[in-house]
């Protein structure tokens, strides 16, 4: 009896002894981790950190791979004579990851004009792009603002929050080239935007049809708060729906979308089928993003616009 | 409630505190409970499918034992037949019947309830029917007696941590286990998490990580080139080996902990050095079910009614073996899964041995004209990569959705492009994650009881390793990964 009393004492010992080496990993590694990922100065994760925490921008751009492809600063601060943010981020999605930028940003400076990269069939619901939030992660200790979106994630997203080294996950090798020097280099960007060259398209385009996978309501809600609160604070919010190499046949969302815009009065330019566009597929890098000649133009007739609304 | 769920964590240790405080002799009823509610985080209708099967194949054993010989035999048949029509039913439905819907829903018991407007395979339910065929066949051939315990019985077939993916136990391994006591064991509860820890590296850091590329390509297989694929599939070879083994791992480390013993179903399969060294050591439960209850039973009838020597010039030995492991392997296939692909996939392996055992003499004779030694490590290894490019091309077949899209793959392979599409830190963690797998099966296969890190005689040394192993799986793990791929079986 006291054998065993001793072996579950001696059991109890070792766990604790292991929790408190798991733990103390933990927070070191964690800290490391931190600390290397604020501190990078190239790649995606230096452009979101710049984004919500040091960006003082007029304009901001918000968006997927498709804003930061085809929005050139450059264009709309000799155009419009304010400076100007590409925020748009790779293999982000549209709403719920921009919302969260959004909600960063507003927290911390009032842009006079956000320019909202959209389709609308991001409206739809895909469990996917609530995991592709995980760039955000390293912000949920710092921000409760965006807690609420993050625990959309999974039930035990606060659970999973506990560690440290989670917001990191996956990062590591991010991070590591993040505070590369000559990553610099290799991955240069203009205030956000990273030029795609050369072009994989010919022929002419296909007409593409939506699937219906559902209405993300959640993600509606959070539209609405958007265009709320920039009325609110008098920021400009532009929605843009930017070329792409395909006919949109006709959805569910479109109607969708155009009866969410009507209700908030906010502005809308649907730019996806120019004909200028739709006659050159030499102005796109593959079907959905532009190359630089294509953002060029399209970045020029967006500030033309913007000057006379 | 998959395993590489919290949830699961969350129902786990919990269970496992409350166990070893009830009292020994009722312990079967929490498991039972346990495993029941594990059942229900699914699609909890479903439950009543298992329940018939485990009512039905009860009274049916129970009944076996009473019977004559001459009658037992067709009792048997009528039982395996009845298992065998519940099992297609569930996975041919859908094909036969495409429009059809079928109104059930997910349940996740943390989390939302998603509608599955179709008829989906119970949880487990090949695995449920292969290891109660496995029951009924081992009574009639009187090498163990009926449960007669209900309650037992149904514990054998619904235990929740191989319910899903297997092991398929066989009874005379796990029905023992039912009636001992489990006190609690230092040893099993350590080696249990240690498992489940290493289950967690493999599926989450090796095989979600892999999975990440694998589908990229895949996926869209007709827009990439033979070298993109030839690195998806060498992937996808890891990704499947890490995600069922660290299922396992996970199952028998999660049974370790009630103080359970299940059958290990992997050792180290990509070092095998010949196609049925791969089947020793891949799925073990399932090739040693498919070799006593198909393969032998089969081989033997054959043998019985073919009588002559030689039959169109082939020894009748030797076709006894092909006609024999050609149905086995076919079975396989089509135990894994709906669709030509499996069934291609199965019969390469069926073609693969075939030739193998054919060829035996032959292969004798260039050893011997060429000097090489059987033992030498050059041919092990030699052997070794053979084995696994033939392996490797098989799970072509198992991945692709078609068999044209396999052979398209196949072509596309073997007249590579230099243009790889991968993302320079996708790969890096694809390297690390096939290198650590690869690292760990050298380390057991070679040199075994030496490098000792998780069973180190020294404490601190064990400590780093569990921390080692759980900072990975916080820092590359992919938490938001899919279910394992044996699931759907």
């Amino acid at each position: 009896m006291e054998a065993i009393r001793n072996r579950h004492i001696h059991l109890i010992a070792r766990m604790l002894i292991v929790v408190m080496a798991l733990f103390i990993a933990d927070r070191g590694i964690g800290a490391l981790m931190k600390s290397l990922y604020f501190r990078q100065q190239s790649g995606d994760g230096y452009l979101i950190n710049y984004a919500i925490d040091s960006t003082e921008a007029d304009i901001i751009v918000l968006g997927s791979s498709r804003a930061k492809h085809s929005y050139i600063p450059e264009i709309f601060h000799d155009s419009l004579q304010m400076t100007c943010y590409n925020g748009g981020r790779d293999g982000t999605n549209h709403i719920l990851f921009n919302y969260a930028q959004f909600k960063l940003i507003i927290k911390r400076y009032k842009p006079e004009v956000i320019i909202f990269d959209i389709r609308p069939e991001d409206l739809a619901y895909s469990v996917d792009e609530y995991d592709m939030l995980a760039p955000l992660l390293p912000f949920y200790k710092a921000h409760p603002e965006i807690r609420d979106l993050m625990n959309q994630r999974s039930p035990f997203e606060k659970m999973k929050q506990i560690s440290h080294i989670y917001p990191f996950n996956s990062m590591i090798f991010q991070i590591i080239m993040g505070n590369l020097e000559f990553n610099k280099k290799r991955k240069p960007h203009y205030n956000g935007y990273v030029p795609f060259h050369g072009s994989k398209l010919s022929g002419t385009a296909d007409t593409v049809y939506v699937s219906d996978s559902g209405t993300d309501e959640y993600k509606i809600s959070l539209l609405e708060e958007m265009m709320e609160t920039c009325m609110s604070s008098n920021i400009k919010l532009i929605f843009v729906y930017s070329p792409t190499w395909n006919y949109s046949g006709q959805n569910r969302y479109d109607t969708l979308f155009t009866r969410l815009i009507e209700t908030h009065s906010a502005d809308y330019k649907n730019m996806s089928n120019l004909p200028v566009y739709m006659e050159n597929p030499g102005y796109f890098y593959d079907r959905t993003h532009l190359n630089e000649e294509g953002a060029t133009i399209f970045s020029t007739l967006l500030a033309r616009e913007l000057m006379n609304p | 409630m998959l395993f590489n769920s919290i949830a699961y964590i969350v129902f786990l240790i919990p269970l496992v505190l409350v166990y070893y405080i009830f009292p020994s002799k009722w312990r079967w009823t929490l498991l039972l409970v346990a495993s029941v509610l594990y059942y229900l985080s699914f699609i909890p209708v479903l439950i009543t499918v298992v329940a018939a099967i485990i009512l039905i194949n009860y009274i049916f054993s129970n009944s076996l034992r009473l019977t004559k010989t001459d009658r037992s035999n067709r009792r048997l048949a009528l039982i395996v037949l009845i298992n065998i029509a519940v099992l297609a039913f569930f996975k041919y439905f859908n094909q036969i019947f495409p429009d059809i819907r079928i109104h059930l829903y997910n349940v996740d018991l943390f989390y939302k309830v998603n509608p599955v407007n179709m008829l989906v395979l119970p949880l487990g339910l090949s695995y449920i029917v292969f290891t109660v065929l496995s029951y009924q066949i081992e009574i009639s051939r009187k090498t163990i007696e009926p449960v007669r315990h209900l309650g037992h019985f149904s514990l054998y077939l619904l235990f929740f941590p191989k319910i899903a993916q297997g092991p398929i136990e066989r009874p005379q391994k796990f029905i023992p286990q039912l009636s001992q006591n489990h006190p609690f064991s230092y040893d099993y509860i350590t080696e249990g998490l240690k498992m489940i820890l290493i289950g967690y590296f493999k599926k989450l850091v090796v095989a979600d990580r892999l999975a990440i590329y694998v589908s990229a390509v895949y996926n869209n297989s007709e827009h990439h080139g033979g070298t993109a694929l030839l690195l998806a599939t060498l992937f996808f070879a890891f990704q499947i080996y890490a995600d069922f083994s660290g299922y396992t791992d996970i199952a028998i480390g999660s049974a370790k902990l009630f103080g359970f013993d299940l059958t290990n179903n992997f050792r180290r399969p990509y070092l095998a050095v010949s196609v049925k060294d791969f089947w020793d050591r891949w799925h073990i439960s399932f090739s040693t079910w498919l070799r006593d209850y198909i393969f032998l039973p089969v081989a033997y009838f054959l043998a019985h009614r073919m009588t002559n020597k030689t039959y169109l010039g082939i020894a009748a030995d030797k076709l006894v073996y092909v006609m024999a492991i050609m149905l086995t392997f076919a079975i396989c296939g089509i135990w894994h899964g709906v669709g030509w692909t499996f069934l291609c996939w199965g019969l390469l392996f069926g073609v693969y041995l075939a030739l193998s055992n054919s060829t035996k003499d032959m292969q004798k004779a260039i050893r011997k004209r060429f000097h090489i030694k059987k033992n030498s490590a050059v041919y092990i290894i030699f052997s070794i990569v053979l084995t696994f490019i033939l392996v490797m091309i098989a799970w072509i077949f198992f991945r692709a959705t078609s068999v044209q899209e396999a052979l398209n793959i196949i072509g596309k392979i073997f007249s590579p492009s230099w243009e790889i599409f991968f993302k320079p830190s996708e790969l890096g963690f694809a390297v690390l994650s096939i290198g650590s797998l690869i690292a760990m099966d050298l380390k057991h296969e070679f040199f075994s009881g030496q490098f000792l890190v998780l069973h180190s005689k020294r404490f601190m040394v064990r400590l780093a390793g569990v921390v080692l192993l759980a900072v990975s799986i916080l820092l590359l793990g992919v938490f938001d990964g899919g279910q394992f791929i044996y699931f759907q079986f």
